[in-house]
Formats: C-alpha cells, structure tokens, sequence
C-alpha cells in the first residue's frame, strides 16, 4: 500500500534487498485479535508486507493502588502475553513473514503507537469489534482512541472477520468535500503498486441532502468520476453512487465483495498525519460489512512530514 | 527501540530477527521453569510503574488512598477503643512500630523479588511451599476479611445518605434489615468485581479528588469536634490527658495486643509507598522522604481525628460514648450528626466514596494472589487464567467475590456485630501473614544483611523485631479471643466468634493445603524458584 512507502522510511533501515513493508498488528490472544491477525494477513498479501504481531501488557497506573499490596503483576501478564502470541504466530500461514513482540506501557493505545514508532511501520491493524450485542464495527476504547491518535492508516477487522478471501479489490470511500485528494492520490498509489480493482463509492443518504435528489446524485457521480479520471485509464476504475433513506440502507446498497477493503480518509479535525475518525465514517463503520482502513490526515507538506518522521524515529 | 536491554535474563523478549518467518515469540524460551522470565522488553520499560511519575505529592496521596481513612477510622476507631479506652492515642502511635519495621523488611524482599504474589513468592521462597501457602492463605483471608467490612461498611453509609439527602431518617435504618443489607452488599460486591474484571483503574484525578475530599471532612470533623468541646456542647467534653498518650499505662498486656493487632489493621497498606519510591528519578537521594511525609500525614490525620472523637464522645457506655456497642463499629455513622450537623452528610459521602474505591482496589488484591498461586501450581490451574481482553485475572476475580460475598452473608446472619467482629479478625489476620513475611525476610536475606549497617538494620533487625512482635500479638490476641466476651461479644458455643473465626480461617486453609497437596502435590514437593534480583544498598 502506498501509505507505507510514505510513513516506513524505517523499513529501508533493515538492510539491503529488504525493503519489506511492516504492519503492527494488535495482538491479545482474545477473538477480535484473531479477526486483526486475519485481515492483516490478507493486506500482508496484497501489499506485501510482513508482520509485527505486537501485545502490549498494561502497566499499572501509580495512582491505581491495589490494597494490600501484592506485587508486580506484569512479569505474568507477560508470560501469559508470550503464550498468547505464539498461539497467534501459529495462525500465520507459511507464505507470510510474521514476528511477535511483547511491550509494556499504561495505555494500550500508546503502547501500539510506540511500537509503530519502533518497527517503522506503515499500517496498523486492530480488531474494532466489541460487545455481543452491538454492530459489527462498534469500535473499542482501544481502537477508538487509536483512531483518533494514530499517525499511520488503521486497518479495522469487522466482527465475524474470517479473513477466507484474498483481497482482490479495493473502495475507496471519496467525498466532495476538500480532503479529499489525499485518499484519491492514496489510492492511485495503492493500485499501481498492486493492480486491486478499484470502485470509487460515495455515500449519499437522502435523509442528509437538501433539493432534488437527482442532482445531488448526478453531481456526486461527475465527481467521481473526475476522480476516476485523475486515478488514471491504466488501471479498471468504476464509480458508485450509493444511495438510500438513512446512512445504513445507504451502506446496505451496496454488495460488499468479500474479498475487498474500503479505504476511507480522517475527518478534517484531524491534525497534520493523524487519524481522527470522522462522524459520517464512525456510522458508515457501523454497518459496513468489510474491512476498513482509515488513513490519516496528509500533512500539509511533504518536507515537514519528513522532518517529524525522523524527528519520532531518532 | 532496543531489542534486548543489557542484563536480561534469558528468556527475555528479544525482538524477532528481522527476516525469519514465525520466528518464535520473545519471552518463551524457558517456559519449562516455573519462575516467571523477567518481563524486560525494552529499557524504559519500567518494573510496572512509570519512572518518576510519581512526586512526594502524589506518594502521599497515594499512601493515604491506600489506608482510605475516612473508612478505616470508621470501622476500626470503635473497636480500638472498646479494647483499649482513652489510650486510643498511645496505640495508635505505638501500634505503627511494628507496621513500619516489617514494611522496611518488604520493601526490601520487593526489590529482591518483584514479581506478584509478594508474601506468597516471598514467603515460599524464604520457608519452602508450606509455609509459604499459609502464609498466602493469611493474606488471602485477610483481603476477604475485609472486602465483607468494606462492603457493609458501604452499605451502611449509602442508606444513611439517602437519609440525610432526603431528610427521611428511617431509611437510614434500612440497613438493619438484613436480607436488604446482604442483597445490597452484594450489589456492590458485583459492582467492584465487575470493574476490577474490566480491568479499569481509577486515574490520577479521581484519587486527588478521593483523598482531598476524605481529608478536608476528616478535617472539618475534627475542628467541629473540638468546638463542641471548647463551648462545653460536647456530649462528653473530656480533657486531654498526657497519660492518653503513655502506652505502658495500658492496663494489661491483653489489651494492649488487642489495640496494636487493630492498629495493625488501620494502618494497613500505607508500605506501598515504599515500593512507589523504588520507582521515582531522584529515588537514589530521596529514599525516604515521601515515605517519611506520608506517615507523617496518616499518623497527624489519625491522631487529629481518634482525639476529637475522644475528647468528644468520651467512653461511657451511654448514647454517642465510645464504649455504646451500639455504634462502635460505624462511630461516623453515629457520630457525624451530633457533631457536624446538617453537614453530616459529607462524612457519610466521605465514607462511602473511600470504602466503594478501596473495594474495589481490595477486589483486585486477592484476585492476583490467587493468580500467582495458581500459576506456581498452589491452586488449580484456573486460578491463574488470564482474560485475553481485558488481562486481568478473571476466574480469580469471581472467585475472590463470591467467597466475599457468601462470608459476608453468612457472617450478616449469624453476628449482630458482623462488622466489628469482622475487623478484629481482620487485625489478627494481618498481624499473622505480616509477622510470618518480615520473618521470611530476615531468613532469605540471612547471608548478606550482615554486610552493611544498612542491610543489617532494614535486613535483618527491623524485619525480625516487627515480625516477632506482631507474631505475638497474633499469638495472644488469638488466645483471649476464646472468651466469649472478647470484642463484641458475639459467641458461638462458649466460645468467641473472633476466635472461632481467625482460628476457623487458619485452620480451613491448613484443610486447603492438605487437598491441593493431594491434587497437585508437585507445588509442595519441588524447590520454589522464582526471578531474583540482587539487591544492592
């Protein structure tokens, strides 16, 4: 993916002829970590990348006493977290290059974006689900403060994940709005590296559009298409226009391929290379059957982006 | 982004070479050993606390959070001084002797052996798998002892809340209906187990807001108290006598153990501030000053406040004295009106924030002891399953609440005093697993204390003198504990319930001992090992 030849310089640091892409996968042993590990074998695949399966062992809080006291409780968390790990080294099939780590932090979220930092890595990828009993992407405290903070794309595995179809397309999720040029050049790079198919979508639930919704749609579709032309005639680009009463029939118009992700862009809250989670795209995660991989915000230019990542790599 | 900090021991995490498919996780190299790999990953990788997070402010605060004074001081103040009278004061000064010297032994055997389980580990070690599970078992019994005080302490100072919030007295009494009582225990038992399995923690700004809070009432309490004294409104109005303060003027040595054994209990926890200094930069050239600041605090608080009680209510049997059985074991309960007036509700907040946040801390302790001695083999296997989720451990939680809540149900039915014969227990339970780790420290460091005056004296002297001393108040509070009179009164067959109860406890787990030996006897058969770390003063 293209995200990682801009935020992994560090991957070049491994030595010569490698210049494999790393994601960090959040690993804790429990089953929406195997959804994670799942999804990002399958992105592992399409972009060949290798793997950092990484559990963070949570530290006490100082201020979070236990009375009476009864020691570190870490040095068998960690234990346990190793076992965990090897447990989920064993699902990588053989053709995918994956490592495991443990680390230690207070924050969960931190810790994760530390070892982002640490292995130079251009994705991460989390399990969003939670709770028996919620939609299939209700986010985590974890993954909602990740995608809020973190400065790589996030990779969301849906509830159910099964991972059993390689990815062999991708939608990318475009707005009319400004901001939207990053995921259009994001995604240009992610298909030239890759030959994904691509369909541009854009989400247009009638209950949020003022007027006629005719032109509103045949608006929408010329700029999608103008997007389609800028991504390039080399490469098989359709358009979608998803339409519906409320944001979930919106989301249901379309039949999700199994084997595909929906790369979708931050919110414009969000600081220079940060991910935060727009309103819109939280309802869309809500509903969406599929993976997908929100991207940070790009930084308003190149120079100082370079900067800031040696800056975090030092 | 270190791979393997220098020094590690081996089976330490090393990140995986770089270009080795499902290379092997870091951390499991040895897991054949029942020690635990050390958990360094990384350098800054702390052993569990944030390095220099933590300042002389927050120390403090952390210790006095840990002893929760507002709930402490309403479940123990009563019955120390139904054991011990106006020498309220000389005990609680003298009773934090023997705390302060084993927990100079503890923070010692915390460096040496860091990993979780502390008495456990340490105890097994320094004294081999038998007493070390006992010693374990003390602990445990003492965390259950006292989530069931927590509990009903909760319980009584939520009714009398609503009361005063709602101007209704008679829900107050609510909490002497006893099916009511134990339903309501048991929601708030559910409640801090249900966090503690979630794994959340209170943060830095809710224990500020816990303890400033606990202290200013304590504080408005204690000024109240005296200003009832002075204008000659006091219910009892006595003056302060410098033989309040003369320990060896208590009348008998009974007595005295009694009280020490319930101070023991008061001041129980505060020694994590110990490990906390470990933990700050400027540990090295400040070894005790936090420590020193937050005794410092807990004892001026607890004196301020057992002193206005005193100087206030008197011990008369009569009304608000402190010798009514009627409400030694709540006195703020019973003492928060008269003195503070419309106020009065503050202390009941006080309380009942200071016993809801220590349940919950309290649910989390024994929980992680039954997690270490499932994991050494002392316990079935599932103790020591962790939650994937949320890395806490689970079954242990639930275990530690339903033994908490079934103890404090029974307890409700068959004592009218649960709450007091809960926390003279309690003292006697502490007194027991604490001499038998100070002991453990003074064995497992007999080769190297005698190196260095310092090593000698937190090594070796203070440990054993605190040790032997709180083994013999266990002894003799057990002993007089046979009378039926002893402490509240509560008897079962002739025989005290306090006695029947820290004596059933041991017992059982010497029962618990000989079946797990039975089940699993490799625990009790092999070398205790565990990590180590040299210790250098």
């Amino acid at each position: 993916m293209s995200a990682s030849v801009t935020h992994a310089p560090g991957a070049q640091g491994d030595g010569a002829g490698r210049s494999a892409f790393r994601y960090v996968v959040a690993y804790g042993g429990d089953r929406r970590s195997k959804e994670a590990l799942r999804l990002a074998v399958v992105i592992a695949r399409a972009f060949h990348a290798e793997l950092e399966l990484v559990c963070v062992v949570r530290t006490d809080d100082p201020y979070s006493h236990v009375y009476p006291p009864v020691g570190n409780f870490v040095p068998m968390i960690t234990r346990q977290a190793a076992e965990w790990l090897d447990e989920g080294l064993a699902l990588v099939p053989e053709d995918v290059v994956a490592r495991a780590h443990v680390r230690s932090s207070p924050s969960v979220a931190d810790g994760l974006i530390r070892a982002v930092e640490e292995f130079g890595a251009g994705l991460m990828v989390v399990g969003a689900a939670s709770g028996k009993y919620t939609a299939k992407f209700s986010v985590g405290p974890v993954a909602d403060a990740l995608l809020h903070r973190a400065t790589v794309p996030v990779a969301l595995a849906p509830r159910r994940y099964k991972g059993e179809e390689a990815i062999t397309r991708l939608y990318a999720g475009v707005g009319t709005r400004p901001g939207a040029q990053r995921i259009i050049s994001e995604t240009r790079r992610a298909v030239s590296r890759t030959g994904l198919e691509l369909v541009l979508v854009n989400f247009l639930p009638s209950d949020q559009v003022h007027g006629a919704p005719e032109a509103a749609v045949d608006l929408t579709q010329r700029t999608l298409e103008d997007a389609a032309a800028e991504i390039g005639a080399q490469h098989p680009v359709s358009v979608r226009v998803a339409q519906g009463k409320n944001l979930k029939q919106t989301v249901d118009d379309i039949s999700w391929e199994p084997g595909s992700v929906l790369f979708v862009g931050s919110s414009r809250l969000a600081g220079n290379r940060q991910i935060f989670l727009g309103t819109t795209t939280a309802r869309i995660l809500r509903h969406l059957p599929i993976p997908m991989i929100v991207l940070p915000r790009a930084a308003d230019d190149d120079a100082a982006r370079e900067g800031a990542t040696e800056e975090a790599l030092t | 982004m270190s791979h393997n900090a220098p020094g590690n021991l081996p089976g330490t995490t090393p990140s995986g070479t770089p270009g080795t498919s499902n290379g092997g996780v870091s951390g499991t190299a040895n897991a054949g050993t029942p020690g635990i790999a050390s958990p360094g990953t990384d350098e800054n990788q702390g052993k569990g606390l944030n390095a220099g997070s933590v300042g002389l402010l927050g120390s403090v605060v952390i210790g006095v959070s840990t002893i929760a004074p507002a709930y402490t001081l309403s479940g123990a103040l009563g019955p120390t001084a139904a054991a011990v009278g106006t020498h309220l004061p000389a005990i609680l000064l003298v009773g934090f002797l023997p705390m302060l010297l084993v927990a100079l032994g503890y923070r010692q055997l915390n460096r040496a052996m860091p990993d979780s389980g502390t008495t456990f580990t340490w105890v097994s070690k320094a004294f081999g798998p038998w007493v070390g599970w006992m010693g374990s078992w003390g602990l445990l019994a003492a965390t259950i002892l006292v989530l069931s005080n927590l509990a009903g302490i909760a319980v009584d100072f939520l009714y009398l809340a609503i009361a005063q919030v709602t101007g209704r007295e008679e829900i107050a009494e609510l909490t002497r209906n006893v099916p009511l009582n134990v339903a309501t225990c048991l929601v708030f038992v559910a409640l801090a187990s249900w966090i503690s399995y979630r794994g959340m923690e209170a943060t830095k700004v809710v224990q500020y807001l816990l303890v400033g809070f606990q202290v200013i009432v304590l504080v408005w309490f204690s000024v109240a108290a005296y200003l009832h004294v002075a204008d000659g409104t006091a219910f009892e109005g006595l003056r302060m006598d410098p033989d309040w303060f003369n320990p060896l003027s208590v009348d008998s040595f009974s007595t005295f153990a009694a009280g020490v054994s319930l101070s023991v209990f008061i001041y129980w926890g505060w020694d994590v501030v110990l490990t906390l200094n470990e933990e700050s930069t400027d540990g090295a050239n400040t070894p005790g000053r936090s420590a020193l600041a937050t005794i410092l605090v807990i004892v001026a608080l607890y004196l301020m406040v057992a002193l206005a009680v005193l100087m206030y209510s008197g011990v008369s049997s009569e009304g608000v004295g402190l010798g009514n059985p009627d409400i030694q074991e709540n006195v703020f309960a019973a003492l928060a009106g008269p003195i503070m007036g419309p106020t009065a509700v503050l202390m009941s907040i006080a309380v009942l924030s200071s016993s809801a946040a220590s349940l919950q801390s309290t649910m989390i302790s024994p929980a992680r002891t039954m997690l270490a001695m499932g994991y050494y083999g002392a316990l079935p296997r599932k103790y020591a399953r962790v939650n994937a989720r949320f890395q806490t451990p689970g079954y242990a939680t639930m275990a530690a609440a339903v033994i908490a809540s079934v103890f404090y149900a029974v307890m409700r039915v068959i004592s009218e005093n649960v709450l007091w014969d809960t926390i003279t227990t309690l003292g006697m339970m502490v007194c027991f697993y604490y001499g038998v780790t100070a002991l453990a420290c003074v064995w497992y460091f007999r080769r190297d204390a005698f190196k260095s005056v310092r090593g000698f004296l937190g090594k070796f002297a203070a440990p054993l003198v605190g040790g032997i001393l709180l083994l013999v108040f266990f002894v003799q509070t057990s002993y007089d504990s046979m009378d039926p009179d002893y402490g509240s009164g509560s008897e079962i067959g002739g025989v005290g319930l306090v006695f029947i109860l820290g004596v059933g406890i041991l017992v059982l787990g010497l029962l618990m001992m000989f079946v797990q030996y039975r089940r699993n006897p490799a625990f009790f058969r092999q070398r205790f090992e565990t990590t180590e770390l040299p210790v250098i003063d």
